[in-house]
């Protein structure tokens, strides 16, 4: 391992560590808004057997079922076809929040199918009506039995975001290519990138602990 | 796609670092094994790509041949990217690569060069609505560039150019398409190779500027730095290929023989 050389690397670390920063910032945004967008689709689900219900399925058929680079791919070279010119950032957070809608709410669609009916029936007793019932009873039950795949899944997207250089954009991977094509050190920029990746995981994998027992404390 | 063959390289470089074998082979071992592996980019026209046939074809598969054949080996061709060139000669994946490989002297202090296969020259490529005329339009800033990461164009802007806002794609493919759809004004490049995409989007009108930058890149073979035995057979197959006429016989049957000077 003699001819490993980091200075070059060590040299661009402020540059590198940059993108740690585009990283947590895509995949945080595509977590929110894929969260949303999941609780709509799998309210729909529950809340209607006609189209709106194959509608909401058909479309995590379609997502969990093709490559997210390809939906990305979709995003960024399809939309111009149609006159919307969408920056390479948002089109990759487009991307990743219709990927991650369709599998959170497959993730949410078994928490709720896990709620006992007696929470409804409680609620309907207590005299709230069904947005009350979402918002104050089956959400935050569904929220808390499935936190752990949940937080697993922002987990992969963290991880996940790195085809977003792919479209150009200057995240974690995005400046490690950059870098690498200009010192030529592209392995030890990839490893310090991986000990980048590795350490951002083990930090999200502490918060997301504190996160679950924080909540436990509060039921 | 591209990001396959870069993590392939990646993992090329690990494992055989892990083994302590991290160097192209030697020319000994090259013609003990009867095959030389010869990096070339496939798709990058004309030097590289995949015919009707589909089967891999163009300058640099033809310079590989000779070069091959020369060597009194077979050729064994592994196809890569722009960025991927040299972390694949470095992990010993491939013992020459081509790809339109620019002698440069940052890469030359990791990689070794043959002697020059041929010269090119920049130019700015841009939809005419851009209103583009010349190079000085670029230093503003305020117009945004499309360019393939890893290529020498980037390089050459960074310095020349520093305050062009760029858009680092990862194909020439990818790159004429995003300029097209208006993700960019402009892509400095050497139209050899870009001027093959450009029939494709022909619903844009391009304007094609030459002549702005004076440093003339010279085309090399890539070679490991410390294999000089290997360095000296390819340059004395060059040679010979070159007194007889076939490397320019091969350079004229790819390119346009009016566009770029071939090395004498």
């Amino acid at each position: 391992m003699s001819q490993l050389n980091f200075h070059p690397v060590l040299l661009r670390l402020p540059f590198l560590l940059g993108g740690v920063g585009v990283t947590v910032l895509i995949a945080t945004l595509a977590f929110g808004l894929g969260l949303f967008l999941a609780v709509l689709l799998v309210v729909l689900r529950f809340e209607n057997k006609g189209f709106w219900c194959k509608a909401s399925r058909s479309f995590s058929t379609a997502l969990t079922n093709t490559p997210q680079l390809s939906q990305i791919f979709a995003v960024f070279y399809c939309l111009p076809l149609m006159g919307l010119m969408v920056s390479p950032f948002l089109s990759v957070v487009i991307g990743m929040t219709l990927n991650a809608a369709a599998y959170l709410a497959d993730i949410l669609g078994a928490g709720m199918a896990r709620v006992p009916p007696v929470y409804h029936e409680v609620a309907l007793t207590l005299g709230l009506n069904r947005r009350q019932t979402y918002l104050r009873v089956i959400l935050p039950h569904v929220g808390r039995t499935m936190f752990p795949a949940l937080a697993n899944h922002f987990q992969i997207m963290i991880l996940g975001s790195a085809m977003a250089s792919i479209f150009g954009v200057e995240d974690l991977t995005g400046r490690a290519y950059d870098i690498g094509s200009t010192t030529f050190r592209i392995l030890e920029v990839m490893l310090v990138t991986g000990g980048l990746y590795a350490v951002l995981s083990f930090a999200l994998t502490g918060f997301f602990v504190l996160c679950r027992r924080t909540m436990e404390r509060m039921v | 796609m591209i990001r396959i063959n870069q993590f392939l390289g990646f993992c090329a470089v690990c494992s055989v670092l892990a083994f302590g074998k991290a160097e192209a082979r030697e020319s000994a071992a090259i013609r003990a094994s009867g095959h030389i592996n010869i990096g070339v980019e496939a798709g990058l026209p004309p030097l590289g790509q995949y015919d009707v046939r589909n089967e891999l074809a163009g300058y640099d598969v033809d310079v590989g041949r000779a070069i091959a054949l020369g060597l009194g080996v077979e050729p064994r061709f592994v196809t890569l990217s722009s960025s991927g060139r040299i972390p694949y000669l470095l992990a010993g994946k491939v013992d020459i690569v081509l790809g339109g490989l620019t002698r440069t002297p940052e890469r030359a202090q990791v990689i070794a060069f043959s002697h020059p296969l041929y010269t090119e020259q920049f130019a700015i490529i841009a939809p005419k609505e851009r209103g583009i005329s010349s190079f000085t339009d670029l230093l503003s800033g305020m117009h945004q560039l499309v360019e393939v990461r890893g290529s020498t164009a980037v390089a050459y802007l960074r310095e020349h150019a520093p305050e062009a806002p760029m858009l680092l794609l990862d194909s020439y493919a990818d790159a004429i398409r995003a300029l097209a759809q208006g993700r960019g004004d402009a892509m400095v490049d050497v139209i050899e190779y870009v001027g093959h995409y450009l029939p494709v989007q022909s619903q844009v009108q391009w304007t094609v500027i030459r002549g702005f930058a004076p440093p003339v890149g010279e085309d090399c073979i890539g070679l490991a730095r410390r294999d000089v035995t290997l360095r000296a057979d390819v340059n004395h197959v060059l040679e010979a290929m070159e007194q007889d006429g076939r490397l320019e016989a091969i350079y004229r049957k790819w390119f346009d023989p009016g566009s770029a000077q071939a090395v004498p």
